[in-house]
């Protein structure tokens, strides 16, 4: 399975612009340094980072549009199992620069601005890691299902709803983490299993969906 | 070694491989215990399908000019060339003896036969 | 016969084609063309062979094992070029090689790899894509030879490639045909290919088999005669494989073609080619 990660991950890379990468990189810094009363650090590690994470999927599904890639992968000694299974362990992976760059921002922004209480900071890091695997396994269930433009649009709408319910939160000002607080460990513990959860789900139904076309 | 094969020839392309490795053999181009081209190079050079060079040294070895030695090819066989030769003469001379007959039968005159032959050994 | 690929009634139904029991075998040692029109079955049939479609009925064994349970085994020995299938596009030679030698653990011979990469004058430095169509192809094989497999698959893998390059694939292919225990499975529409390397051949119509012959057995008993109405009904029916009527004359696929031109000597008979042999096969008629 390592030559399959590999595979993807370097698939993803080699499409994938060193250059627009480091470019939305810096993009995020400059929201997170620019914008203020937090709500630069908000945006970048609950919003933009861990969509970032839903990428590869995506890219990947791009690439076999024009080159059958996946369908080439299926004549290499591996099964279809093997197939799904590198694809989430490629996207996690890659996510984890994702990850890193949150944590490299909550580490500065808490020695800089202490926005948060460290607490806080230990939520953030959560949400964002929470997030951004949701995002990643919904998108990889698409990616699954079906053509180039199904999962497209869908990454499209994922990206477009977050934004939604992160502007309508910061508008309305909403008590998050205020609810949170209230029982945290039953709370946090019920949502880092719900992501679990559904990150499993979408494992199992994408080993089905990609078994169903043999 | 050089085999040159003839596609508009009418004799078949093994036939061909087996009577230019005999000619060989008999005229000492080829010794006892020389190897031959592996099957599947020599098809590779002739650009003809290897099941046909497996075909020509099955006959070759048939006909005992060569012998296969598992893992290792083929190789010329050990010929008594000149009683191979009388061998093939004398298959020759019962030949021109039908075609004498024949001639003496229905008179028809030695030179025309002895034409013949020459075109015979002339041609292709 | 020692055969690699075993082929035994495989069929597979879709809506508007079907796969209908093919059975063949690849023998060790043999290259086996398989040929027959666009949307005959030969795509399908090889998709089998690599497990990429489940079938409705037969079976099929590699390397001596059923296929359905050691797929996964069998591809660390087989390599495969798809024509269509352009799966290097993004990456850089060296990126190739980090894949395979992880997909290949054991068998990926970077030497060779790169021997190959030098033999075919393919700039290590570059992307996939920024090859050429013929210089693609050519990293294609190099790819999948350099994990030393014992059985390459081919579909159309020649196709879109200029005679020249055709002969230097020909050529790797025959190279790789000199270890006795490999073997290669090749589709193809450009049959004059074939004339040159296969050792059998096998045609697909319609989902089905029509033969599977070695090339000796074509070339030695197969001819084409083109003659007139009243040579044509003078012939047996056993001698005759297929005709087809043309305005001026009868060509007529003959299959004893040696024994024919003895009892026939104001007409030639040609030698057929593969080509001729599939157009007769499928477009001409029987007696």
């Amino acid at each position: 399975m390592s030559g399959l990660v590999m595979a993807d991950r370097l698939a993803y890379r080699r499409r994938m612009s060193a250059f627009s990468r480091y470019f939305s990189y810096l993009i995020c810094v400059a929201a997170f340094l620019l914008i203020p009363k937090g709500i630069g650090l908000t945006l970048v590690t609950l919003l933009i980072l861990p969509m970032g994470t839903a990428n590869l999927p995506v890219m990947i599904k791009e690439i076999d549009s024009g080159q059958a890639y996946t369908r080439y992968l299926l004549t290499l000694p591996c099964s279809r199992k093997e197939i799904v299974q590198a694809r989430f362990c490629a996207s996690l992976l890659d996510g984890l620069w994702d990850m890193a760059l949150v944590l490299a921002l909550l580490v500065i922004d808490a020695l800089w601005r202490h926005t948060c209480t460290p607490l806080g900071y230990l939520q953030l890091g959560l949400a964002s890691l929470m997030i951004g695997w949701i995002y990643m396994a919904m998108n990889l269930v698409v990616s699954f299902l079906g053509n180039v433009t199904v999962t497209s649009v869908f990454y499209m709408i994922s990206i477009l709803a977050g934004m939604a319910v992160y502007i309508l939160v910061v508008w309305l000002d909403a008590p998050v983490l205020q609810v949170l607080s209230k029982n945290p460990v039953l709370l946090w513990g019920g949502c880092l299993a719900l992501t679990a959860l559904i990150v499993a789900v979408c494992y199992g139904i994408s080993l089905k969906l990609f078994e169903r076309g043999r | 070694m050089e085999i040159i094969l003839s596609n508009s020839s009418a004799r078949p392309i093994y036939e061909q491989i087996a009577s230019q490795i005999k000619a060989k053999v008999m005229r000492g181009e080829l010794k006892t215990g020389d190897g031959l081209p592996g099957m599947r190079s020599l098809a590779k050079s002739l650009h003809v399908s290897v099941i046909t060079v497996q075909h020509a040294y099955e006959d070759l070895q048939k006909e005992g000019f060569i012998e296969t030695v598992a893992g290792k090819g083929a190789f010329v066989a050990a010929q008594n060339k000149d009683f191979l030769r009388e061998e093939q003469l004398r298959i020759a001379e019962e030949k021109l003896q039908e075609a004498a007959d024949i001639g003496k039968t229905h008179g028809i005159e030695l030179s025309r036969l002895i034409q013949a032959l020459k075109v015979f050994y002339e041609e292709d | 016969m020692d055969a690699i690929v075993r082929v035994e009634g495989i069929t597979k139904h879709y809506k508007e084609f079907s796969l209908d029991h093919v059975s063949f075998q690849v023998p060790r040692g043999m290259i086996l063309g398989l040929i027959g029109e666009n949307g005959a079955g030969k795509s399908t049939t090889i998709s089998a062979l690599l497990d990429l479609i489940s079938l409705d009925e037969g079976n099929i064994e590699i390397f001596g094992q059923s296929h359905e349970k050691t797929a996964r085994k069998a591809k660390e020995r087989m390599g495969v070029i798809i024509d269509g299938l352009d799966p290097y596009l993004m990456y850089y030679p060296k990126d190739v090689e980090k894949i395979m030698s992880r997909m290949f653990p054991g068998r990926w011979d970077g030497e060779l790899f790169k021997r190959y990469m030098d033999r075919f004058n393919l700039p290590g430095e570059k992307r996939i894509k920024d090859y050429s169509k013929g210089m693609r192809v050519k990293f294609n094989f190099a790819a999948a030879l350099s994990h030393r497999p014992e059985l390459m698959i081919l579909d159309e893998a020649t196709s879109g490639l200029d005679p020249v390059m055709r002969d230097e694939i020909l050529e790797i292919l025959q190279e790789f045909l000199e270890d006795e225990n490999h073997a290669v499975l090749m589709s193809t529409h450009i049959t004059s290919d074939l004339d040159k390397i296969a050792d059998h051949i096998v045609l697909l119509h319609e989902g089905r088999v029509m033969f599977q012959k070695t090339k000796e057995e074509l070339d030695l008993n197969y001819g084409v005669l083109h003659c007139g109405k009243e040579t044509f009904e003078a012939l047996n029916e056993e001698d005759v494989e297929a005709y087809i009527r043309g305005d001026y004359e009868y060509r007529v696929l003959v299959n004893n073609r040696r024994e024919l031109q003895e009892h026939i000597r104001d007409l030639a008979i040609d030698r057929a080619s593969i080509e001729d042999i599939m157009l007769f096969y499928i477009k001409g008629e029987r007696i």
